[in-house]
């Protein structure tokens, strides 16, 4: 936590560095003018005293310079003094002057001739009696310049101390002294104090005097300090050196006789010590600005701060939401205009906490009382809001939905999708999008809604939360379902209609092929004996065209508007009639576990149907319901009629009225849901190949059934399937049903029958056929032909084609009869045309019509039939 | 980051800094050794150019970061030429627990304190010790001069074979006996055995009122060709001087301890034509020499003599070893196991007792210098 400074404190620091500041700078400027001046000072003062330093040791050399040249023009004056005699003065010399430590004298070929000793070496004179010491540098000199000499400093090997030798001349003669600088050190050494070093240097760099006699028995060497080989250059300096590790500030000044240089130090540490009292006296002046600074400022800023307080602990009573308490005003103009905007402030917190808290509500309205579902989820997709809605969709209350996994209130097969899709969104930074998805309630019913989202991010992109606006669009979904249902069935219909006319279209030219194949067998058996070979195989032909022209009726059927007779009929008369056909008797020997029940209803309404179609609707039902079953089970058929109220339980969809309904319920596997929505379609069969006919058993059922306005309705689960057949009923009593006639008995009395068809051997069939019924036949073959035969040949009966091609058709043929002879009978005889034709050509007075190919009883029976109709 | 990571991050960083420039600028502590010779009396002049060749070797080293990263720092003992100085100096040094001293300057010292230094674990290194007395033995003393056995034998048979003495008289000092008493021995053993008759031996002891006039005499009396002085540069001058002036006309014969630039300065011409063996060639051209002499010359405004060349020499080989020095290796050791060291003039090959060999050179005081015979090596 970033921390804070009291305003008291800020204040305080201030005055202090408004204070301190200024003087710490004019206390430097100061502090570096007494350094600058102290130190030009301290550098005079070193280099006064190294001068007079060089002129006391110039002066103490210049002692045995004098004492030795006196020697040596007192030698050169008493030319005949004896050896002993100057032996003597050199001895008295020695023994009484604190400057030699030996004295020779040399001849002008540098033989020792003479000495001067003390006591203690007199030993030696022998020894140095006679050296020769030609070869020093200095004795030439002397010989040459006739002036003094110094030699350079060395080691005395009598002494063991540094010392050096004085050549002067002494007429022809020279006197060598070895000088004894004991006295000159000692001199050196008063010189030097705490403070102040004193040290001489030979002209080699070398220390030769110094405090620290043992630097001068190391012979420490200082030519490798700037001030020194700048000395021993020639140039004499003040300046900065380094010696043993402590820093000094030195003056140099060169000894004259000898080239020396004396070099007078002091340690820099001494300077900072001049700076101590300059400093001691800025700094109390510091301390004692900085304490009054303190008490001022510490004063000015409680008078500052007091207001300030008042005006923070007013500003925590606002902050608590009280208005009412003003900031009171302040001698400040600075503070009266803070405490004036503060309480301007409050005044508008006020009006806009006022503004926001209806906002809030309004808002707050809104999203509650919504029917929407409005959710807001945190980055792991847990509900941290939800309205009630959540309730009504889920029934878990709020309180609980809030902080559970939005997941389990999504139907399991929906979240994988949902959830890939909101990954999607956030990978792509998509704000905001919709997605559907089911939502399960407790019970485990679905709503169907579409989700509005839209997805917040942080500021380096990662999802911080969502919200959900969900729509409940379960209605409109289940109405988009059945729209989908709807248009599905349309497809199927127009494809149904399609297979329609196709068959049609090939039904009319199969048909008059198989009249001859089924009419031509039965003419020749009527004349054949019944023991005759041939009947067995004319049989077969027969049986063969019979049933090729049951697949072809089919087909017919298939196709809607094929013609077919309807009259009231009995629906338990027909379930019981096809019980009885060889087909079932076959179909229940080949399933010999299966149990069939059949529970009629007694009292059962008439409908008004064509028995053909509707007893091929009832096998091909039962058949299916054998087949569904494996080995072992049952079928059960019943009838029932089917009250206008009831009729919503089985079919909704159905026109209300009266209906009889056939039941068959079988208890095979069941069908599954996606068959059922396909089991009426054509060649639809999961049975394997070859175990049943054509795949059009139901479709021609259902194509029957709707032909005669009712419904198949199918209700399947795998204990069973239930086919309901629902047929308009009639509001008729129930007829007998009538007995078959013989062929016998539709024999004519030589009626005169007009046979009208395009194809010469339908023609022939036709008329042997009517021959054989005993009546008189003509035949044309075309409807032009049939009306100029009719204005010359008045006829009892015209058996009319109604496809002819070319020319008039059968309803135009008959229309054109009619014409000319409103009374004249009509039977109509066709392979295919669709029911509209027929039914207007019956409506203008045709007596009935007759399918090809049609059998030697049926068609006896359609001409007894119309002959006997009064016109 | 808030206002106050910001102000410890600074301390932090500033203390870091202050760290590293401490570190980095932190004074190592240094490797002390030990240094001692005769720095005062007749004896001098040979411990002074001893000590300014060892300040030469440690301004070099230091100069080259060191050993091992450490300066090295010298500790510079007198032994005044003094059985009790040099046992004092020894021993102050021991105490301070250096590694290694550098030193004496004579044999005779270096006899009298290395029993001392045997009983430590510090190295005594020799640059100008050359009594074979020390020679072939396992103790604390490793040397980088030759033994003077070879130089005394050289000597006697120079004045046989080209100067053609059969007689020679040999003064010598006793106050470094360990030197010159095997000096004289190996010269005799030779001398006689290349053909000369007789060798005539005087000695003395120097001191500061020592008379070496009567020795002169008394050796001129004996009436021999050559006259060998084994004694220090001082007092070598000065019975040349006596030989001299006493107008005794033999060939003179100086050791090697004699050869320093005081003989000269004191001898003048009376050592003119004095036969002097040299442990180096002044006027060598090897690069190394001839830049430490500039150097040294530049230093100390003199030029190097035998004893500073030996001691830089004897130095130098001691901070390789220091360098080189395996862990839980002493010093001896590691100078043994490296034995092979590069000198000013010649390679220092070191055996196994810490002994070394080196060229000696015959030569001739001529016009004030010391000249070799480069045709008599």
């Amino acid at each position: 936590m970033k921390k804070t400074h009291t305003l008291r404190q800020s204040l305080i620091t201030s005055h202090i560095l408004v204070s301190l500041i200024p003087l710490c700078f004019i206390a430097l400027f100061i502090l570096l003018f007494i350094i600058r001046n102290a130190n030009e000072d301290f550098r005079v003062r070193i280099d006064l005293l190294s001068k007079g330093i060089r002129g006391q040791i110039e002066l103490f050399m210049d002692q045995p310079l004098t004492s030795l040249n006196t020697i040596g023009s007192m030698l050169s004056d008493s030319k005949s003094a004896s050896e002993d005699n100057i032996t003597r003065i050199l001895n008295t010399h020695i023994r009484e002057s604190l400057y030699f430590e030996s004295i020779y004298l040399l001849n002008p070929i540098g033989e020792v001739i003479n000495a001067g000793l003390p006591v203690e070496r007199e030993l030696s004179r022998p020894d140095l009696i006679g050296i020769n010491l030609v070869h020093k540098r200095e004795f030439q000199a002397v010989r040459v310049t006739g002036r003094p000499q110094w030699s350079d400093t060395f080691l005395s090997l009598v002494s063991g101390k540094i010392s050096l030798t004085l050549y002067v001349p002494s007429g022809k003669n020279v006197l060598a002294a070895d000088i004894n600088l004991t006295t000159l050190a000692q001199f050196i050494d008063r010189l030097s104090s705490d403070t102040v070093v004193t040290m001489v240097i030979d002209s080699n760099g070398a220390i030769i005097f110094h405090p620290n006699p043992d630097l001068v028995k190391r012979s420490i060497m200082l030519n490798d300090i700037d001030l020194v080989s700048a000395a021993l250059a020639g140039e004499e300096r003040v300046g900065h050196f380094t010696l043993q590790g402590k820093s000094f500030l030195g003056s140099t000044s060169i000894i004259e006789q000898t080239g020396w240089v004396s070099l007078i130090a002091e340690p820099t540490e001494k300077f900072s010590s001049f700076l101590i009292i300059p400093l001691l006296i800025i700094g109390s002046g510091i301390c004692a600005a900085v304490g009054l600074s303190l008490v001022l400022a510490v004063l000015r800023a409680q008078k500052l701060s007091r207001p300030l307080t008042e005006i923070t602990a007013k500003s925590s009573i606002i902050a608590q939401g009280d208005y009412t308490n003003p900031v009171p005003p302040n001698n400040f103009s600075e503070l009266q205009q803070l405490a004036d905007s503060i309480n301007q402030m409050a005044t508008a917190i006020q009006k806009r906490e006022a503004e926001l808290r209806d906002k809030e509500l309004n808002y707050r309205e809104l999203v509650e009382n919504t029917s929407n579902l409005v959710l807001r989820l945190d980055r792991n997709f847990i509900i941290s809001y939800a309205n009630h809605t959540i309730q009504r969709l889920t029934g878990t209350p709020i309180a609980n939905a809030i902080g559970m996994y939005f997941r389990i209130f999504i139907v399991a097969d929906d979240w994988p999708t949902l959830e890939k899709s909101i990954r999607s969104w956030v990978e792509d930074r998509i704000e905001s999008n919709d997605a559907e998805c089911r939502i399960r309630n407790q019970d485990g019913e679905t709503s169907h809604l579409l989700l509005s989202f839209n997805l917040h991010y942080s500021d380096e992109g990662s999802l911080t939360d969502l919200n959900i606006i969900g729509h409940d669009i379960t209605v409109r979904y289940e109405i988009e379902q059945q729209q989908k249902e709807l248009e599905m069935k349309r497809q199927q219909s127009h494809k149904m209609e399609l297979l329609g006319l196709m068959a049609g279209g090939v039904a009319h030219d199969l048909n008059n092929i198989l009249a001859g194949i089924i009419n031509y067998p039965e003419l020749l058996l009527l004349d054949l004996d019944k023991d005759n070979p041939l009947r067995r195989p004319l049989i077969t032909i027969q049986k063969s065209g019979e049933r090729a022209a049951a697949v072809v009726a089919d087909l017919l059927t298939v196709a809607r508007g094929s013609a077919a007779v309807h009259e009231p009929t009995d629906l338990n008369h027909l379930v019981n009639n096809y019980f009885t056909t060889p087909e079932f008797q076959k179909l229940q020997d080949s399933h010999p576990d299966i149990e069939l029940t059949f529970t009629p209803c007694p009292d059962i309404w008439l409908c008004n149907c064509s028995p053909i179609h509707i007893e091929k609707t009832i096998m091909n039902l039962v058949m299916n319901a054998f087949e569904a079953i494996k080995t072992q089970g049952r079928v059960e058929v019943t009838t029932a009629n089917i009250a206008a109220e009831k009729l919503a339980d089985i079919a909704a969809n159905q026109p209300p009225g009266k209906y009889v309904a056939m039941t068959v319920r079988d208890t095979g596997k069941g069908i599954s849901e996606a068959d059922q929505k396909r089991i009426f379609e054509p060649f639809f069969s999961k049975k394997g190949l070859g175990r049943s006919g054509t795949g059009l058993g139901l479709t021609v059922a259902w194509n029957s059934v709707r032909e005669h306005g009712g419904t198949i309705a199918v209700n399947s689960n795998s204990s069973g399937t239930q086919f309901t057949v629902l047929l308009p009923a009639l509001n008729e009593a129930s007829v007998s049903q009538k007995q078959p006639e013989e062929a016998a008995h539709l024999r004519g009395n030589g009626e005169h029958i007009l046979v009208v068809d395009d194809e010469e051997s339908l023609r022939e069939i036709a008329c042997n056929m009517l021959r054989l019924l005993d009546y008189k036949t003509s035949s044309v073959k075309s409807g032009e032909e049939a009306l100029t035969f009719l204005r010359n040949t008045p006829v009892d009966l015209v058996l009319l084609d109604m496809q002819m091609d070319p020319g008039m058709n059968g309803r135009e043929t008959y229309s054109r009869i009619k014409k000319d002879n409103p009374l004249q009978k009509a039977l109509i005889a066709t392979g295919y045309s669709t029911s509209k034709d027929v039914e207007a050509t019956l409506r203008e007075g045709a007596g009935a019509f007759i399918k090809k190919p049609y059998s030697l009883l049926s068609l006896g029976q359609a001409v007894h039939k119309v002959l006997q109709r009064d016109m | 980051m808030n206002r106050k990571a910001i102000f410890f991050t600074a301390i932090l960083v500033a203390i870091l800094v202050s760290l590293g420039v401490f570190w980095t600028n932190r004074a190592e502590k240094p490797i002390l050794i030990g240094f001692v010779a005769g720095l005062s009396g007749k004896f001098a002049d040979l411990g002074v150019d001893c000590r300014r060749g060892v300040e030469m070797a440690i301004s070099r080293v230091n100069q080259s970061h060191g050993v091992k990263g450490k300066p090295i720092e010298m500790i510079a003992m007198d032994d005044g030429q003094n059985e009790k100085m040099a046992l004092d100096a020894v021993k102050s040094l021991l105490e301070k627990n250096v590694p290694v001293i550098i030193g004496h300057a004579t044999s005779s010292m270096t006899m009298t304190t290395l029993p001392l230094v045997n009983g430590s674990q510090t190295l005594l290194v020799g640059p100008t010790s050359s009594t074979s007395l020390l020679q072939d033995l396992d103790d604390n003393f490793i040397r980088s001069c030759a033994v003077s056995t070879a130089a005394a034998a050289m000597l006697a048979r120079y004045l046989i074979t080209v100067k053609g003495a059969r007689s020679a008289g040999v003064i010598y000092d006793l106050g470094n006996k360990a030197y010159t008493g095997i000096w004289f021995e190996t010269f005799k053993k030779t001398f006689l055995a290349e053909g000369g008759i007789r060798v005539e031996p005087l000695t003395f002891t120097s001191k500061p009122d020592l008379q070496l006039l009567p020795l002169v005499q008394h050796m001129q009396e004996r009436q021999v060709d050559a006259l060998a002085i084994v004694a220090n540069s001082v007092d070598a001058a000065m019975l040349c001087q006596q030989v001299r002036k006493s107008g005794w006309q033999v060939q003179l014969a100086l050791a090697d301890w004699a050869a320093t630039e005081q003989l000269i300065n004191l001898g003048g011409s009376a050592v003119e034509g004095a036969t002097i063996q040299q442990f180096f060639n002044r006027k060598s051209t090897k690069p190394a020499y001839v830049e430490f002499k500039k150097e040294f010359e530049n230093r100390y405004k003199t030029e190097p003599g035998f004893g500073a060349l030996h001691a830089y020499n004897a130095a130098m080989m001691v901070f390789k070893s220091m360098n080189e020095q395996h862990e839980n290796e002493t010093l001896k050791q590691a100078i043994l196991r490296i034995s092979h060291f590069k000198g000013l003039q010649d390679d220092i090959v070191i055996n196994k007792y810490g002994d070394s060999n080196h060229p000696t050179y015959m030569g001739v005081v001529q016009n004030g210098e010391f000249v070799i015979l480069e045709d008599y090596r």
